[in-house]
């Protein structure tokens, strides 16, 4: 760089910039240009990549606060000489790109985002601030080293001290610190593939960093080796290369981006023959390619991150590049980037990666239900005891009119709550939901909508409200020889209410039984034979599918008992089993030999009724599809003498 | 990694001109070596994409395999 060409700005002595900007070595008595450039630089290369720890507020993260002084530099050199320092035949790949995304997006194509300009237009800014060898050099090493910390707190959210920033469905891959999987994977690669260029540099004594240089240098490749050690298996299904790269309107993008690449990596292989050469370019042009080649492979988002990297091995390839850097960066730049990094770690703002409740908002807008259930599913793994996610997931059910699951979800959601990243969800938002459940399950036939809304409004505490409902469903009529105790105790556990049992004793069993019938479509009534145990008359019998887990519970005079199933479902696969193993749900009453009195729930249960009631499990069970559907089936069984409406 | 063959080679580097020109010359290597990745890539997967490299997912098998146990 000549000395005409650079800009000196001079500062006050008092100027807090001055006092924090001057470095250990070659620290100039004048704040210049370059040295701000350079700094832009180091901040930059420091806090990329930690992702989501760097965010300072909204999508506006520290990265971006560094590129300004760049900019800056860029523009106040394309006003004085009306050119940039950035060589041409690295530039216009870049503005061509932002051109093609310009066109692209004006034709009216989705499948490209505006937001791919602000790499392309950063490269350039990042060619033109750094011309100097020791700058790009420092700058890998401060990636290497929050690239280090960025897995090391992978590792830690792999092991569950941690929430993840981003995780994979598919893989079961997680990430603490980026914001996709396919991104912090391809970062950790880049930052990799730079390591032989950057040790070779500091076996030459091109790059003179402090002893710790080593040390991370080391432990960048031994925290991913543990990172993926201790990871999941991905299958190589999940890993499959997309093909949107051999796709308009992506393939001209593409093409446009490996020329650059392969112009870049030209450029090292040249100059490593000229006598002008720094040691590292040999394996600079390896790691160029290398990246190329990686993202051909994942095809990440182009971050911010990455195009830095690139862009800044450019500034190693100028001819006139030197090799000591302008100004060594200083330790205060680890005070922003440490001071984000734990304050975003402590405190869960909005539009953090781990604000489960806008994403969710976001996606029951865009009514992505199944992808909502999905992820929600995968935060209740990690944070069971956030009942927030349970109310969501409630209310996708419901946008779904799944009214059984939905109150299942909501019950949870009221339960006992132990947030690890949100708090429970507040009087509005159950005030919302239950409304939202009041109009759904109005507007479904009488006999389709269940116990839902009374058994939402009883796990939010509004037991009064759902009585009085309850009420509603029959009439008060009085059937002799029928005892209310068992249709009370049915109807206390089909509410999910325990506590309200003594208050359903005090109730007619007319309207008892009215309200176990309305309770399901396949609920019913049955007359007992004149030979079926009299002692054991009322009796209930209910069967529930929740996930996994199947519950049968038999109510009768002499007592209630019941067993719960559970369900492999990775064992057994849900495909075809209904018409393997015929019909399922409750079926009739029949008699074997002993002269026992037998009831079966498809192929998994059978209640025998002898001496005395009990409920036997099949070994084997077929599949989780055994279950007619995800809600409870009731069969109450009366003696022959009462009369009910069938 | 990439020395200079000859003095006069690395002589003849140092003048921009002909520096540009090599680059542009080993660029239009390298990317037609990159496009030929690219293409050997998207064949690797689609030969995943095919149902028979998959057959662990396929409903049929899965039965048989129930089947079997």
């Amino acid at each position: 760089m000549s000395g005409k060409r650079r800009e000196v700005l001079t500062l006050p002595e008092s100027s807090s910039v001055r006092r924090t900007s001057i470095g250990r070595a070659n620290s100039p008595s004048l704040l210049s240009w370059d040295t701000l450039a350079a700094y832009g630089v180091y901040l930059f290369a420091l806090s990329w990549p930690l992702g989501a720890w760097q965010r300072l507020a909204g999508p506006v993260h520290l990265h971006h606060v560094a590129l300004a002084p760049l900019i800056f530099c860029a523009l106040r050199d394309w006003m004085n000489n009306k050119r940039l320092r950035t060589p041409f035949e690295l530039w216009w790949p870049c503005v061509l790109t932002a051109v093609l995304i310009v066109v692209f997006k004006l034709g009216g194509t989705e499948t490209v985002s505006w937001m791919l300009i602000a790499p392309a237009l950063m490269a350039v800014f990042v060619m033109h601030g750094t011309d100097n060898r020791g700058v790009v050099l420092w700058a890998i090493y401060l990636s290497m080293m929050s690239g280090a910390l960025m897995l090391s707190l992978s590792v830690f959210s792999r092991i569950g001290l941690l929430f993840p920033t981003t995780w994979q469905q598919t893989s079961g891959l997680v990430m603490a610190g980026p914001y996709g999987v396919t991104e912090g994977f391809f970062a950790s690669l880049a930052l990799m593939l730079l390591l032989p260029a950057l040790n070779r540099a500091r076996r030459a004594g091109e790059f003179l960093p402090g002893c710790s240089a080593r040390f991370i240098m080391l432990a960048l490749p031994v925290l991913f080796i543990l990172w993926l050690f201790l990871s999941p298996r991905p299958d190589l299904w999940s890993w499959r290369p997309g093909h949107q790269l051999f796709l308009h309107p992506t393939v001209w993008l593409a093409a446009v981006a490996l020329w650059g690449c392969a112009r870049l990596a030209s450029k090292h292989i040249v100059m490593g023959g000229t006598p002008s050469a720094g040691v590292a370019h040999g394996w600079l042009a390896v790691a160029v390619l290398g990246m190329a080649a990686t993202a051909l492979a994942l095809f990440p988002y182009p971050e911010a991150g990455p195009v830095l990297l690139l862009a800044m091995t450019a500034g190693y390839a100028r001819p006139g590049a030197t090799t000591s850097p302008v100004v060594r960066p200083s330790r205060w730049l680890l005070a922003p980037v440490a001071l984000l990094l734990v304050l975003n770690i402590l405190f869960i703002r909005s539009g953090d990666p781990r604000d489960y409740d806008s994403m969710a908002r976001r996606a029951l807008v865009r009514k992505e239900y199944g992808l909502l259930r999905e992820r929600l599913a995968f935060i209740k793994t990690r944070a069971p005891g956030d009942t927030r996610a349970d109310y969501y997931i409630a209310r996708a059910w419901l946008a779904e009119k799944n009214l059984p699951e939905a109150a299942a979800a909501f019950r949870r959601a009221m339960g006992p709550s132990r947030p690890r990243l949100l708090p429970p969800p507040d009087t509005t938002a159950v005030d919302a939901f239950l409304a939202e459940m009041r109009d759904a399950s109005s507007a479904m036939p009488e006999r389709m909508r269940g116990l839902a809304y009374e058994q939402c409004l009883i796990a939010a505490g509004r037991d009064r409200h759902a009585l009085s409902l309850l009420e509603l469903r029959g009439e008060t009529s009085t059937f002799p020889g029928l005892v209310a105790g068992p249709l009370a105790q049915a109807l206390g556990t089909l509410l999910g209410a325990p506590h309200l049992v003594t208050v359903f004793q005090s109730w007619d069993a007319g309207l008892l039984l009215a309200v176990l019938e309305s309770a399901g479509p396949m609920n019913r009534t049955v007359s007992a034979s004149a030979v079926f145990p009299p002692s054991q008359l009322p009796l209930v019998v209910m069967a529930g599918g929740e996930g996994d887990v199947l519950h049968v519970n038999v109510y009768s005079p002499a007592g209630s008992f019941g067993g719960t199933l559970l369900l492999n479902s990775q064992r057994h696969r849900p495909h075809d089993v209904g018409t393997l193993f015929g019909d399922t749900g409750w079926g009739p009453w029949r008699q074997n030999a002993a002269g026992e009195w037998l009831m079966s729930y498809g192929q998994s249960t059978i209640i025998r009724v002898g001496n005395g009631p009990q409920v036997f499990f099949r070994a084997t069970i077929p599949s989780p599809d055994a279950l007619p559907f995800h809600g409870v089936e009731v069969v109450i069984t009366v003696p022959e003498t009462v009369e009910f409406h069938e | 990694m990439f020395p200079a063959s000859s003095r006069h080679h690395s002589e003849s580097l140092s003048n921009p001109l002909y520096r540009m020109r090599r680059e542009r010359h080993v660029a239009l290597i390298l990317f037609n070596v990159l496009l030929l990745l690219a293409a050997c890539i998207q064949l690797f997967s689609l030969a995943l994409s095919h149902p028979l490299a998959s057959h662990g997912d396929d409903p049929a098998s899965a039965v048989y395999l129930e089947w079997e146990e």
